[in-house]
Formats: structure tokens, sequence, C-alpha cells
């Protein structure tokens, strides 16, 4: 089976998440408008990597656009399918309704006369920009709960628990929040005078967040390995478990897993210079180690998602022990 | 009424292959997938045993809830079936199925290639018709089950075949306590 698919469209479809909810905090902070303005633009393309990337693991792919949401009635990944549909679409609306702004919407730098016809559209909604992003970012940690509750099978024992749709959050909210910093700090490299208030404003927020999320991380990782240690609901679940965690410590996974490790600890250092810093009031450097925290955001959790998918044993796998000691 | 399974004499089983072999010859299964796989426990050690491992026809079938496109049905008779006309080649049902049994074959023709394979308990799990237009069907008659030498692999009506193995449990225990 192909990990690399689940990878890339778990992560980024997460990341299309956070980063709508970082939009609508920084929509919140009440600074330069255009300046968060840029920033709006990364939500789309991150929902289409994840779309491609999941039909891309597919066999038919233009037969599964059609009917994978075929059977919301039993199916989680038909709701999950479901869902992300709904949020690809409210990720467009609300990109939309930044870009074609009327005042200071960057689409009139691309194309004028379609941002005018566009901006018409748009502009007696604007006003609700907020209220909207608030429902489409609860639309979206919906989507999270649900694509989580996909994977929580039966037959997988070692994701069939909490921690999976923890795993989900933390990831939407480290690499969400530190996707929308990178762009906005590259903005700000462009005109530092210009940009250093709302930058500094969205950063304060942004290390919360990501220092939060870090921190729940860790406690997510530490609670699923002893999660997998532990007893199960079943025989054939606890023998999947332990096998997984084989995989993980000892097995074809354990170089990702402590490279993953690794990186989590040199985020952490970064986080920990970026935000000192930013308390220095040094917004220039915060914006590099901005840019580098995201990278390393990226890549550890691309690693996380591989060790999760890939260290999977599911039960299938260990049927054949269970059968031999009880028939 | 009538409800298709599929019980395995793990006593009896001495991994000769027949079981592997006609399933293949009967559907035409890939050359990179089978629908049954053997399992050996404890090689080369006292207490070696052999588990076959392939759809169980479950009652409640995981897959057929997990599928998202409604590919998977369980028949009146209890066998589980793929339309492969629907099959998107996801996968899922091979996370939901806890005995491994959807498999993804690489090899075969272009148009089946990714597309889940099962066991169809032998029948023609959607209609076909021959050159002449005429249906093609065919009893659940498993191919697998009727190849066993040793009569391990047990299929049929499952009031019949858990009563046949039920009367061999009986007989080895007999056995096992007058030290036949």
């Amino acid at each position: 089976m192909s990990h690399t698919a689940y990878v890339v469209f778990t992560v980024f479809s997460q990341m299309a998440v956070g980063a709508l909810i970082a939009m609508v905090i920084a929509d919140f902070l009440g600074k330069d408008k255009k300046f968060f303005e840029t920033a709006s633009w990364v939500i789309v393309p991150a929902v289409i990597i994840s779309l491609v990337a999941i039909l891309s693991h597919e066999a038919r792919p233009l037969l599964a656009m059609m009917t994978m949401s075929a059977n919301v009635g039993s199916s989680w990944l038909s709701r999950e399918s479901l869902m992300l549909t709904v949020f690809a679409i409210l990720a467009v609306i609300y990109t939309c309704l930044w870009i074609f702004e009327p005042e200071y919407g960057s689409f009139k730098r691309i194309c004028k006369p379609v941002h005018g016809l566009i901006a018409k559209i748009a502009k007696p909604f604007v006003p609700f920009r907020k209220p909207l992003g608030i429902i489409f970012a609860l639309v979206g940690i919906a989507f999270l709960f649900i694509s989580a509750r996909a994977y929580m099978l039966l037959g997988l024992p070692a994701m069939n628990h909490i921690t999976t749709p923890l795993f989900f959050i933390v990831t939407a909210l480290l690499t969400g929040t530190m996707l929308v910093a990178a762009v906005l700090s590259i903005k700000y490299m462009m005109a530092p005078k210009e940009y250093a208030e709302p930058l500094g404003a969205y950063l304060g927020v942004a290390w919360k967040v990501v220092l939060g999320s870090v921190i729940a991380g860790i406690i997510v990782l530490a609670g699923y390995l002893r999660i997998l240690k532990g007893a199960a609901a079943s025989y054939g679940a606890e023998l999947a478990q332990g096998m997984t965690l084989t995989n993980i410590l000892s097995g074809e996974m354990t170089t990702v897993f402590w490279l993953y490790v690794a990186i989590g600890f040199i985020l952490t250092v970064i986080l920990v210079a970026a935000v000192a810093a930013f308390l220095k009031k040094d917004v220039s450097k915060a914006a590099v180690l901005s840019i580098v925290l995201f990278a390393s955001v990226l890549v550890g959790e691309l690693m996380g998602r591989l060790v999760l998918f890939g260290a999977n044993v599911p039960l299938g796998e260990v049927m054949p022990y269970v059968l031999s000691s009880i028939i | 009424m009538v409800n298709y399974k599929f019980v395995h004499d793990k006593e009896r089983c001495i991994r000769c292959g027949g079981c592997f072999a006609a399933c293949k010859q009967q559907n035409g299964v890939p050359e990179d997938i089978s629908r049954i796989n053997i399992v050996t426990i404890d090689e080369g050690k006292s207490g070696e045993r052999h588990i076959t491992m392939t759809c169980m026809h479950c009652n409640d079938p995981p897959c057929v809830r997990a599928c998202p496109v409604k590919g998977i049905s369980k028949r009146e008779d209890g066998i589980v079936i793929n339309d492969k006309d629907k099959c998107i080649g996801c996968e899922y049902c091979s996370w939901a199925c806890p005995f491994g049994a959807p498999k993804y074959p690489d090899t075969g023709p272009a148009e089946l290639r990714g597309i889940m394979d099962k066991c169809t308990f032998c029948v023609i799990p959607y209609e076909q018709t021959d050159e002449y237009g005429t249906s093609i069907l065919r009893a659940p008659n498993p191919k697998c089950a009727g190849f066993c030498a040793t009569k391990a692999r047990l299929g049929g009506d499952a009031s019949e075949i858990t009563a046949t193995y039920n009367e061999r449990v009986a007989g080895r225990l007999v056995e096992r306590q007058i030290g036949v």
C-alpha cells in the first residue's frame, strides 16, 4: 500500500484548515488588512495538493471524484471526502472574500476587469468575512474529526484511538499557523518598515499557538506510544498494536521516527530562538526564523505522518496468529 | 435460510497449495495476488500449523459499511461480492477487513489493475454473458474446498459445515482422551 498519498493528503488538508483558522485570527487582529490579505492565497493551493494526492492514490481517479461520496450513510471515507469537498468550496469562498476585496484585494493586480466584476459580487459579503470565517473554520475542524474518524477502524487497532484526531488537530494548528507566518514574513522582508507592526501582531499570537501545539504534540506522541504498549480491546488488537510499536522503535520506521523526534527537538530550539528574537522586538530575525520554522514543521509533520501510516499493522496481518490460537 | 461460510480445520491442513491453485485457475485471479493466503505459524517447530486467510463472508461485513461507492454487497445467501465496475481502488476495504481479504492486482487487464479482488465463493459476482449473449451463472461451489486433499477447508452452508467440523473436533477430543 502506498503511504505517500495518505501522508500528503492528510498533512496538506490539515494545513489548509490550520491556515484558514490562522487567517480568521489575522482578520481579528484589526491591523493592516492589506498585509494579511497575501497569506489568504495559500489556503486553496493546500486543499488542491491534498485533493490531487488522494485522487492519485485511487485506481480510477475520475470515477472516484464522481462517486466517492455515495455511501455517506455508513462509510467514514465517503463522509471524509464529502466534508473535504465542502471545506474546499468554503475555502475558495473565504479566499475570494480576501482577494476580491474592493479596496485591497490583490487579484486586481493580476486581472483588473475580472477583479472588478467579482469584487461587485463579493462586496456585500465582505463585511461578514469575520463571522463567515468562524463558521468555515468550524467546518474545517469538523472535517479534521471526520477525517480522523475515517482512520479509526477496528481493522487498524493502532489508529483506533483518540490520539488520531489529536494528532490531526496539532498538525493543522502547527502547519497552518506557520504557513501563514512564513508567507507574511516573506512579504515583510519586501517592505520591513511598512509591515513590522502587523507582522509583530500576528507573530505574537502565532508563537502562542505554535508553542501550545508543540507541547500538545509531545503529550499526544507520548500518549500514543503508551497506548500502543498497553492492553487493547482484543488479543488481535493487542498483537497489532505491539507490532506497530516494534515497527516504530526497532523496525522499518525507526530511522524516520528518530529523525522526526530530532526535527521536533530542532523545531523547539528554533521556536525558542524566534520567541526570544520577538521579545527583543527584533522582527526581522523573527521573520527569518518563521520561515525556517515552517520548513522544519512541514518536514517534521510529513515524517511523523509517514511513521503513523507506515508503521501501522492492520488486523489482517495478525489474524492468522489469532485464528491459530482459537480454532 | 442458506448462509454460505468457510471453516478451516488447522489440524488437517498440510499446506499443499491445492486450494490456492484451484482458486486461481477457476477465477482467473491475476498473477501477483491470491484470494487465499496460507500462513504458516511456528514453522519448523513442534505445533507447526497452517492457516488459510481468505474472505470469511462475515455476517455483518465491515467492508460493506466502509466501501465509499457501495461497490461491495452481501447477497441473500450470505456471499459478499464486489462490483468491479463500481470499485475505485481506494483500498479502504482492506483497512476495514480484519482478515486482510481484499487484494489489489498490479498485473492483468489494465482496466482491472488496482481494482479490489476477493473471494466470491466461486459464483460470478455480477451478471456476465457469454459470446452468444446467454447469461452465465455459477452455483456457490467453492473450488478451494472441493480440491482440498485433506478436507481441511470446508465451504458451504454454515449449519452443515459447522456440524461436520464439530464432529471432527469431538472425535479428536475422544481420541486424545482415550489415547488412540
